[in-house]
């Protein structure tokens, strides 16, 4: 075989591995698709809300049914996607810029959460904090899952920000908030936008703290669509399913086109 | 402005940096500080500066104490070796910065200092035009090249006025052609602008072609300061003779000293009182062929360009340097009869440990 056929080999079998890897990542969502717009008699009668029969009454009733778990997702999220921000892109350039004895060691512990199961995190919160309004409380957990995520892209991106910079503004007069709004910020605002992105998407679609936090009767929307799959008509679930990955997908996206190196250099060991 | 350290210390824990090093920047001049790697030089500037903070030791801007004023209220410009442009920002929006700050600073108080917006505008325009890059206005830094990075830093620190301008090495990053057309405008610009400059730099045909006073530092202390030619030709220290240029110190000794000159073979010198032993500094250009000298052997020849650099062997065993012209030196391992040309020889006293 000449090095021209081992070549193009090998480009068919990496193309032909991708394709699979991607259809197996894929093959729930298709699936879940598919169950979304077929027949409820399909999967029998016994479930809450199988006597739905059209497709937009499918989505007609997972809305009526979870719109309160949408709407608490939703301000869940729009709490925890600045906060996050506002705490841990400062503090990612706080230990960069302005390391302190043992700032190494905080800024490795912060990544600490990821590894910690979320039952176990919740019940500490639980345990621990008393006096907070659950809402409060489920941020906290959030930010606990969150904020690692934000240390690392932006701490990664300050580490590559020549610092001389910050010096220069300073030397031409600009003080701590100026020098902020005009060269940190701006020049950081890739790392600030995809990590507010990777913030948004681990939010969203949380479910371990989620459904230990949140009160019985006003759960967050991944929470819900736990209870769908147990409760529901497969179809049911599926719809509700599709409803909670609309806003993820195109924040997945963006993601990718933000994304290149920065996005890959972001992530945590 | 009259702008001045004294007895200025900082250190980095327990590693010394600087030792109590005291200058006085001549008003309207350019000081140049030159020094080895890790002299301290770069942290002077910075301190200068007030990026850090010294351990010890007060820093006056026109008598006045300005030690603890932070950077952004001392009116210093900065051009830094790397140039530092502000990547994002346009040319044009590079050099306002130091002008819109200011002008945001003083916008409460009804100050005469605050430019106005047309103002800004025209001395964007003036201190492009100073340096020649009108037409770059409204390009970003990555579409410049070395040189043209450097004038739009260099227009950038000079646009506010600053009271002193202080430049770090701002010719290290361009290639050796472009440092030499560069180094001859900067040396008329800075002196056309009049402000006080500090001036770092590790190379030494840089600092004699700029400086009005010549600062060297080595190891976190001023060796000596002076007027360029000065310390070139009467260095108070055998590290001074061989930093300033290339130097063969003629080790000379005497059997006594009172503070009168002493006769040597290069004639009467000044040894201070208790000191017998030291060097007669002889440059390369001041040996020559001489029928009358005495006799060295070549021991290796390179040819420079304007001059060829000549190893001598004097039969004493000594080493000796020398520029001969062009094309006019003798081929390794010939025997040549040289001779020394001093007007007037200066003697580095062997001080002990203070070398």
């Amino acid at each position: 075989m000449s090095s021209e056929t081992v070549r193009k080999l090998f480009r068919r079998t990496g193309i032909a591995l991708t394709v699979l890897l991607a259809l197996a990542l894929l093959a729930p969502i298709l699936i879940t698709a598919a169950g979304a717009f077929s027949r409820a008699e399909w999967y029998g009668q016994r479930s809450e809300g199988a006597e739905v029969a059209s497709t937009s009454a499918l989505f007609h009733y997972v809305i009526e049914t979870w719109g309160r778990a949408l709407l608490r997702s939703g301000q869940v999220v729009a709490a925890v996607v600045p906060l996050a921000l506002l705490i841990g892109a400062p503090a990612a350039w706080a230990f960069r810029r302005r390391p302190f004895p043992g700032s190494r060691l905080l800024e490795a512990a912060a990544v600490v959460p990821l590894a910690i199961p979320g039952v176990a995190l919740a019940f500490s919160l639980i345990q621990s904090v008393h006096g907070v309004p659950r809402f409060w409380l489920l941020v906290g957990g959030h930010l606990a899952y969150t904020l690692p995520l934000v240390v690392r892209t932006v701490g990664n991106a300050v580490e590559t920000l020549d610092s001389s910079l910050e010096s220069a503004a300073r030397c031409l007069g600009a003080g701590p908030l100026e020098r902020a709004a005009r060269i940190t910020v701006p020049l950081l605002l890739p790392s600030l936008i995809l990590s507010a992105l990777l913030v948004f998407a681990v939010s969203w679609g949380e479910f371990n703290v989620s459904f230990l936090l949140a009160s019985p009767l006003l759960q967050t929307f991944p929470a819900g669509l736990y209870l769908t799959y147990t409760t529901n008509s497969f179809p049911v679930a599926a719809a509700a399913t599709l409803v909670f990955l609309a806003p993820v997908v195109p924040v997945l996206i963006a993601i990718q086109a933000f994304g290149g190196e920065e996005f890959h250099r972001g992530l945590p060991a | 402005m009259k702008i001045g350290v004294e007895e200025l210390s900082f250190a980095y824990g327990r590693e010394p940096v600087l030792s109590s090093v005291s200058l006085a920047l001549p008003e309207g001049g350019i000081t140049v500080v030159i020094g080895p790697s890790g002299s301290g030089k770069s942290t002077l500037l910075q301190l200068l500066a007030g990026l850090l903070h010294p351990t010890d030791g007060r820093i006056l801007f026109d008598g006045e104490d300005v030690t603890g004023v932070p950077t952004e209220r001392r009116d210093v410009g900065v051009v830094f070796q790397s140039y530092a442009l502000f990547p994002h920002l346009t040319v044009r929006d590079n050099i306002a910065f130091g002008l819109k700050t200011r002008r945001r600073r003083f916008s409460l108080r009804n100050s005469r200092r605050r430019p106005s917006r047309h103002s800004m505008e025209a001395r964007v325009w003036d201190a492009a035009a100073l340096l020649g890059i009108e037409r770059l206005l409204d390009r970003r830094p990555a579409q410049l090249s070395g040189g043209e990075q450097q004038r739009v830093a260099l227009a950038r620190a000079v646009a506010p006025r600053p009271t002193l301008l202080l430049l770090d090495e701002p010719l290290s990053a361009l290639d050796a052609r472009l440092r030499r057309t560069v180094r001859a405008e900067l040396a008329s610009l800075l002196r056309t602008l009049g402000t006080t400059v500090f001036y770092v730099t590790h190379d030494q045909e840089e600092a004699m072609l700029l400086a009005d006073h010549l600062v060297v530092l080595n190891e976190g202390r001023v060796v000596q300061a002076g007027l360029p030619l000065d310390l070139y030709r009467r260095p108070e220290t055998p590290f001074v003779a061989s930093f300033l240029g290339e130097a063969n110190l003629v080790e000379v000794a005497v059997e006594a000293a009172d503070g009168q000159p002493v006769r040597t073979p290069f004639g009467k010198l000044p040894f201070p009182p208790g000191v017998t032993r030291g060097w007669v500094l002889v440059r390369p250009e001041d040996v020559a062929e001489d029928p009358a000298g005495c006799l060295a052997t070549v021991s290796d020849c390179r040819g420079l360009g304007p001059h060829d650099r000549v190893t001598l062997v004097l039969d004493s065993g000594a080493e000796m340097l020398a520029h001969f012209p062009s094309e006019m030196a003798p081929t390794p391992g010939s025997k040549v009869r040289i001779g020394v040309r001093l007007r007037k020889p200066h003697l580095v006293p062997d001080l002990g440990s203070r070398n």
